[in-house]
């Protein structure tokens, strides 16, 4: 029965402080739950959010950093943007550059992933060893690969063993691309892997069990229990990498400085340049906006995507 | 071909002040404190004779004691160069400083050129006094200094009583870059031209001669790059005449370039201080830049080491100041005693400019606290105190008057040929624009190059480029 008007027959026997912690924050939540989540909601705002709407602000003006002049442009940046054909190339070059690094990390991390999950002897040393290169600072990946694409380097002499011509890594304008996704998937991909293998470790092993028992082959648990069941996993990956691989900059900076011609000129390199080499900081902002949306036009399509199919 | 004449006058410069008189540039008078506008070669003074030289020298340099030096703690943060030998040279000067004045703590860090620069964009506009100075490429100076982010050097730190006296130090016209309304803004770490390096093995094994064969010209080193290549059994490049720098950075696009297009008789700069990249003179830069490719993809050379194939006899020629030199004989200690040093060739016979100068330069955050400012320059003034010192190092020029006529100067290989080519060469133009400019350029060379476009119409493309990239 309820008790006094306005008063939630569950409050009785309560403290002032839990009846505000019922209305306010649920019946669930206590108050040591915010408190851990305000430093880190102070950081996103000092550090993510803070500086995002500056960047949005700022797109809309011709800024000047050096000698600190702001002319108010309004969408006139976007529509150079639009007619920019450096612009465009390098929207271009950072899409083939993500498709072509992604594609591989979303097959290849799988695959060892499963390799790691067999359990099979030495696997625990196998992981540790694959995993250097996540661990490498970043700097040293694109020096290391600037010697390895070397036309006479290592990678080219392993190729000559096959009978096959390597290109110009560097210096071509047709495989410079190339040269950037090689070494970037060298990187990633044994952290995807471990990410996957994280799923599959996740998956029950009486599926598996009860498909073995219908008489399904491996093939078909695969196709039918593995995928299915990993595709949180897989959404977190596709997006992760996407994300990561777009707005990378250390590679095409250090490795190839956007050339040959700016053909491997990716955005955020275009964005950089336009900053603070040219200090066009609201060009570069707008430039960066454009990045943003694209990249979560892509993530909120994947994740609807990907929750049609449940 | 060379004047074998040439080499000997060159030789005897400090001996023969009336020979020294004839070095001199006669050009049009720089247009002095407007960097922004388009300067002709710099008039350097005929070189002094050694009384001239120790009188200019202030009292007390490098063992200076100023009246009102901060009796209390002090911290400064300084940003060096990257390269091997300026770090340990660095290195040591720090601590000898520290030394002799226990009071100051002085927190060194080698910073990249690019790397400082992109630094420095960022935490000056926003005042911050860190770091109390740093080493600055020339030519990107103009967007700090034009920016009221640096202040003049002190004299009364270095126990001078005017700008003059500092300015008097070095050779008339050889730091004009530095010099804003008579302030001196900063010491050069080192200022060059570039000349030609020949490896004097590689380049007889080839049945030449020297002086004789040492080309003089674009065209005359584009007729020998035939005969210095080498390739092996599968047709793998194993020697080149001469090769550009593709891989080392874009500074090396822009800078070689830039004195190309003034060896031709051009300027980058209009009157406006806006560049201009596809004039005649640009395109003859071009043309001479083309005919002397030979296999831009064979190549050691990297940012932090850009004489590695000259070091490692890859190239038989090489462009380079006298640090590169000494950067190679580093490397390989064998090319000791094996190189001689001629002038940069030129786009044409009796052209009149050498090609650019460039240098690399202390300059003082405006920001810092006073006592601060007052001890980084002394501290500055200590640092270059000894040019010697610094040549034999690090092979770093500096153009004190006080330094040439000693005879450690007089006996260092190449050293009239360095000296002739920095005073017939032009600085590079100091615009807030110049990494717009070089970007360009570098875009214009790669189109040429590996993409074999036309020569004018990637020019034209490099303009336009330039031109969205300053809206």
């Amino acid at each position: 029965m309820s008790g006094a008007a306005g008063v939630d027959p569950r409050a009785r026997g309560q403290t002032i402080g839990e009846r505000f912690r019922r209305s306010w924050l649920g019946p669930r939540e206590p108050y040591w739950g915010l408190l851990l989540v305000v430093p880190i909601l102070i950081f996103f705002v000092i550090f993510k959010f803070w500086p995002l709407l500056q960047a949005i602000r700022l797109s809309l003006y011709d800024a000047d950093p050096i000698k600190k002049v702001e002319t108010f442009l309004g969408a006139r940046n976007f529509l150079d943007l639009a007619g920019d054909p450096l612009f465009l190339r390098s929207v271009v070059t950072t899409t083939a550059y993500v498709v072509g690094t992604v594609a591989p990390i979303m097959v290849l991390s799988l695959v060892l992933a499963l390799l790691l999950h067999t359990g099979l002897r030495g696997t625990a040393l196998f992981r540790t060893l694959i995993f250097l290169p996540v661990i490498v600072p970043i700097i040293i990946v694109p020096i290391l690969w600037r010697f390895l694409l070397h036309p006479y380097g290592l990678v080219n002499e392993g190729l000559g063993l096959f009978g096959i011509a390597g290109p110009n890594w560097l210096s071509d304008k047709d495989v410079v691309v190339g040269a950037l996704i090689i070494p970037t998937d060298w990187r990633f991909i044994p952290l995807y892997a471990l990410i996957y293998l994280a799923g599959l470790q996740s998956i029950a092993e009486d599926y598996y069990d009860a498909a073995k028992v219908d008489g399904a082959s491996a093939i078909q648990r695969f196709r039918w229990i593995t995928l299915p069941l990993l595709k949180p996993t897989t959404v977190v990956v596709l997006i992760a990498s996407v994300t990561f691989t777009a707005k990378s900059i250390v590679l095409p900076l250090v490795m190839t400085e956007g050339g040959p011609n700016n053909a491997s000129t990716t955005l955020s390199l275009f964005i950089y340049q336009n900053g603070f080499a040219f200090f066009n900081l609201g060009y570069a902002s707008a430039a960066s906006v454009v990045l943003l949306l694209i990249v979560v036009t892509f993530t909120i399509a994947t994740l609807r995507l990907f929750r049609t199919d449940d | 071909m060379r004047d074998s004449s040439r080499g000997a006058i060159g030789r005897t410069l400090f001996g023969r002040p009336a020979v020294a008189s004839l070095v001199m540039l006669i050009a049009a008078a720089c247009s002095g404190s407007t960097p922004t506008t388009p300067s002709s070669a710099p008039s350097l003074a005929p070189l002094p004779s050694s009384s001239a030289a120790v009188s200019a020298q202030p009292s007390g340099a490098g063992a200076c004691n100023p009246a009102n030096y901060p009796t209390g703690n002090v911290n400064i943060s300084i940003w060096t160069g990257t390269d091997t030998t300026s770090q340990e040279i660095g290195r040591a000067i720090v601590q000898e400083y520290q030394a002799a004045h226990p009071t100051v703590h002085i927190d060194n860090t080698p910073t990249g050129t690019v790397d400082a620069y992109n630094k420095l964009v960022v935490t000056l506009p926003s005042s911050l006094p860190q770091p109390t100075s740093a080493l600055n490429y020339e030519p990107l100076m103009e967007t700090f200094i034009g920016a009221d982010f640096m202040e003049p050097l002190i004299p009364e730190a270095m126990c001078a009583t005017s700008q003059q006296e500092l300015i008097d130090l070095y050779i008339p016209g050889s730091i004009d870059p530095l010099i804003r309304d008579g302030q001196l803004y900063g010491m050069p770490a080192q200022r060059n031209a570039y000349s030609l390096l020949v490896n004097n093995d590689k380049f007889k094994e080839a049945g030449l001669t020297i002086p004789d064969d040492i080309p003089s010209t674009w065209d005359e080193l584009a007729a020998l790059q035939p005969k210095l290549q080498k390739k092996d059994a599968s047709g793998k490049t194993t020697q080149k005449g001469f090769e550009f720098r593709y891989t080392s950075g874009d500074q090396w696009f822009g800078s070689q370039f830039i004195g190309m297009v003034y060896q031709a008789g051009g300027d980058i700069l209009d009157a406006q201080g806006k560049a201009k990249l596809n004039t005649p003179e640009a395109l003859i830069a071009m043309q001479n830049w083309a005919k002397n490719v030979v296999d831009p993809s064979v190549t050691n050379n990297q940012g932090p080491s850009p004489y590695q194939d000259f070091a490692d006899e890859l190239d038989v020629m090489a462009f380079g100041g006298p640090n590169a030199l000494r950067f190679a004989e580093r490397i390989n200690p064998s090319l000791k005693g094996r190189v001689s040093v001629f002038p940069l060739p030129r786009a044409a016979e009796g052209s009149e400019i050498s090609g650019m100068a460039y240098g690399f330069h202390m300059l003082l955050n405006k920001f810092a606290s006073a006592e601060e400012k007052f001890v980084a320059s002394h501290f500055i003034g200590f640092m270059f105190s000894d040019p010697n010192r610094w040549w034999d190092a690090t092979g770093q020029l500096q153009p004190r008057k006080d330094w040439y006529t000693l005879p450690a100067a007089q006996a260092s290989v190449g050293l009239d040929v360095f000296i002739a080519d920095l005073a017939d060469a032009r600085g590079l133009p100091q615009t807030s624009d110049y990494l717009a400019i070089q970007t360009a350029i570098k875009n214009a060379i790669q189109r040429v190059v590996l993409e074999k476009a036309d020569m004018k119409a990637s020019l034209d493309q490099a303009q336009q480029e330039y031109e969205a990239a300053v809206r």
